[in-house]
């Protein structure tokens, strides 16, 4: 496992020095696929590597994926809104699933990748000059697969990561990338979160439980996301 | 802010309130997207010009967006009163000192 860290180190320095950056898409999606493949072989047995971004029309993909099953799970995640990956993007903060089947942060996610080969998660957020890029990720079909030494790891390969996926040229997605979009995604996991609170209390479908809280914020005149600030610090009912 | 059963109805009454509020169309979708709303940008601009079928509560997740925006604008500019020989802020201060005794 230690064997892995100068190799990373040792890419850190590289895109620390091509800081002007004069990547193109294709190019830095290899890159990172490289770090990808550090970050897969730095957790013995893992399933896969990764990295979430968001594209020019605000729709999020994977890049960078070195196993299809990274490809599956991050899409799944994308088409539910919710996910460890999603909410180390939007808390930017490392998160860290021991056990996908012990997990209750995300239900939906972790009931769609029962079939999965996949049983614990560790995704670190991708941040650059204040730009929040993305996500990095590693997957690994065993529960308890990660360590300090992993959140270490990938916290450092995020960096170098970021770096490159921030210095693509002609990518609309980074310029995009703006405050706006940010306070997007941070209101859109707080709101799938509360649906999620909302959904356990009263046993309805997701669905549901946005419809509900959608009928409170028109019938008290407050705003969604404060909405569903309230229903998780549990100052609501709903 | 009637409710509507016609999807067709939804989505022209919701174009016509982003027009006059002055809303584009990406500020709309990006609220629209916080609320965990599934399409993307230009599927909203495709139902909103009727050319394409949204499921009612993405629909409502649109509206609910175009509504917040639009109570966040700020009130329309009221016309200015002539200072009519007299400041208003002292004339009402006297009132106000006259219904305190």
């Amino acid at each position: 496992m230690d064997s892995s860290l100068p190799l990373a180190n040792e890419l850190a320095a590289l895109t620390g020095r091509m800081g002007g950056g004069f990547l193109t898409e294709e190019n830095a999606s290899k890159a990172v696929q490289s770090l990808a493949y550090v970050l897969k072989d730095s957790v013995p047995g893992s399933a896969g590597a990764g990295a979430s971004i968001i594209n020019a029309r605000g729709r999020r993909e994977s890049t960078g994926a070195t196993d299809p099953i990274v490809l599956r799970a991050d899409r799944l995640q994308y088409e539910l809104g919710q996910g460890p990956c999603l909410s180390a993007w939007a808390e930017q903060r490392a998160i860290i699933i021991q056990d996908t089947r012990e997990e209750t942060r995300w239900p939906l996610w972790t009931a769609a990748v029962a079939d999965l080969p996949l049983r614990s998660v560790l995704s670190a957020p991708l941040t650059t000059e204040g730009r929040h890029i993305g996500a990095l990720k590693v997957y690994s079909p065993l529960p308890l697969a990660f360590d300090d030494h992993s959140v270490f790891l990938i916290e450092r390969l995020a960096t170098s990561a970021a770096v490159m996926l921030g210095n693509v040229r002609d990518r609309e997605t980074t310029q995009r990338l703006s405050t706006v979009l940010v306070d997007a995604l941070t209101t859109r996991d707080l709101i799938s979160n509360a649906q999620g609170v909302v959904m356990e209390r009263r046993k309805i479908t997701a669905r549901e439980a946005l419809i509900v809280m959608l009928s409170a914020s028109r019938g008290e005149d407050k705003p969604l996301h404060l909405v569903a600030r309230d229903i998780i610090s549990g100052m609501s009912d709903e | 802010m009637e409710a509507i059963d016609d999807p067709h109805e939804q989505a022209q009454a919701t174009r016509e309130a982003m027009e006059e509020a002055g809303l584009a169309l990406h500020a709309v979708w990006m609220r629209y997207f916080s609320f965990t709303g599934a399409a993307g940008e230009y599927e909203i601009d495709a139902y909103l010009n009727g050319s394409m079928e949204l499921a009612a509560h993405e629909r409502d997740l649109l509206a609910h967006a175009v509504n917040e925006l639009i109570k966040e604008l700020p009130p329309p500019r009221m016309a200015p009163y002539s200072t009519n020989g007299t400041k208003p802020w002292q004339e009402h201060e006297t009132s106000q000192d006259d219904n305190a005794l």
